[in-house]
């Protein structure tokens, strides 16, 4: 059978943890596909590993797997660890914080049968797609930053920034070890990087709730660390494997 | 396929040899406004580029769906995954 692997980064999400893992759970049941989720947790101070744990034991270890890592080392090396341990043959990346609802993921799941695609996106932007909890200041500032991408980078896919996402198993194996960046723009980079490859791209609407439970972080210094993140992924060459190695250094 | 930083560069470079190419050759013989219209070509194409940035911006910003159905089906949802684990006594603190 078809295995689909979850990669599930988290840091500081011991409510949402549960919460996150009961809707996986359900809604891949409800696609009859085998599935495992692995729970990438940092050492998070707030004792997410424990709550994983004990979903282990409701849940059983084969379905939730924990491969945690010392400390706080950022989201983009999480994908990358968690890519070392991932048996399935698809790659389901999504957040722990319940803005990305894994009802869609029948959704997902189908269109790829369907389309035979090598990624599927959720857009918030698409028809039927869209957001809660953000007001117009909010959605400017992503429609901006959407559009900044999209004007110099070239539109992968109608959520630049998105990062709800179904790959196949040998896409992601291809594109990690050449990817650049670390921290706001790794998924962006990692859509580039597959549309410069001629990797077929599918797209999903999907509903973004604004986080509920933890602090929803949005400075000035992501702003920043955002358009410096695009104006070095302007000067990199797509179809070029990066020269330097794929480090673990923190963010 | 270089980057899309030096794709930029040959496409500029490539647009302003054309509009040099434009001015030595009529700059002399135009007057009035074909004149102004060479010699402003670069302000005129800013000017266009800014503002179809700035119309398709807004015009997405305010077509941005905002669901609030959706934050109520979440908090149901929430509710469920709560009674799972109740009713198999689970506790997480
Ligand atoms: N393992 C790990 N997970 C992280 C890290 N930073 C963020 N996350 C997780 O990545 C997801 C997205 O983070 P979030 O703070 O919601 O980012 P935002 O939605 O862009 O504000 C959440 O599930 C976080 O728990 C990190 O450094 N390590
Ligand atoms: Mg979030």
């Amino acid at each position: 059978m078809v295995k689909y692997s979850v990669l599930l980064p988290t840091y500081n999400e011991r409510e949402n943890l549960p919460l996150i893992v009961y809707l996986l759970n359900r809604e891949l049941t409800k696609c009859q596909v085998d599935f495992e989720i692995l729970i990438i947790d940092d050492n998070s101070p707030d004792g997410t590993l424990a709550v994983a744990q004990k979903l282990q034991t409701v849940f059983g270890p084969e379905k939730i797997r924990i491969e945690s890592r010392p400390g706080k080392l950022g989201l983009g090396t999480a994908y990358i660890h968690g890519m070392r341990f991932a048996t399935g043959d698809f790659i389901i990346i999504l957040d722990a914080d319940l803005s990305h609802h894994p009802e869609a993921l029948p959704q997902f799941i189908g269109l790829q049968r369907a389309g035979n695609y090598d990624v599927v996106t959720g857009t918030r932007y698409m028809n039927g797609g869209g957001v809660w909890g953000w007001n117009m200041k909010r959605k400017l500032t992503s429609r901006v930053a959407n559009y900044i991408a999209s004007a110099t980078l070239g539109q992968a896919s109608t959520d630049m920034t998105g990062s709800y996402r179904l790959y196949k198993r040998a896409v992601l194996e291809r594109i990690l070890p050449s990817m650049v960046s670390k921290g706001y723009v790794f998924q962006m980079e990692i859509i580039m990087r597959a549309k410069a490859l001629g990797y077929r791209i599918g797209e999903v609407p999907i509903n973004f709730v604004d986080r509920v439970f933890g602090e929803s972080k949005f400075k000035l210094s992501e702003i920043t660390g955002y358009l410096r993140g695009v104006w070095m992924l302007f000067w990199t060459d797509m179809k070029k494997a990066s020269p330097l190695p794929t480090a673990t250094k923190a963010q | 396929m270089a980057s899309r930083g030096v794709q930029f560069l040959v496409l500029l470079s490539a647009i302003f040899g054309m509009w040099l190419a434009l001015i030595l050759k009529f700059s002399k013989q135009s007057t009035g406004y074909v004149k102004y219209a060479i010699y402003g070509f670069p302000i005129i194409l800013g000017f266009l580029f800014g503002c179809y940035s700035g119309f398709s911006v807004i015009y997405n910003m305010i077509i941005f769906r905002t669901c609030p159905q959706k934050a109520e089906d979440l908090k149901k949802d929430v509710q469920e995954a709560k009674d799972f684990y109740a009713s198999r006594g689970v506790r997480f603190d």
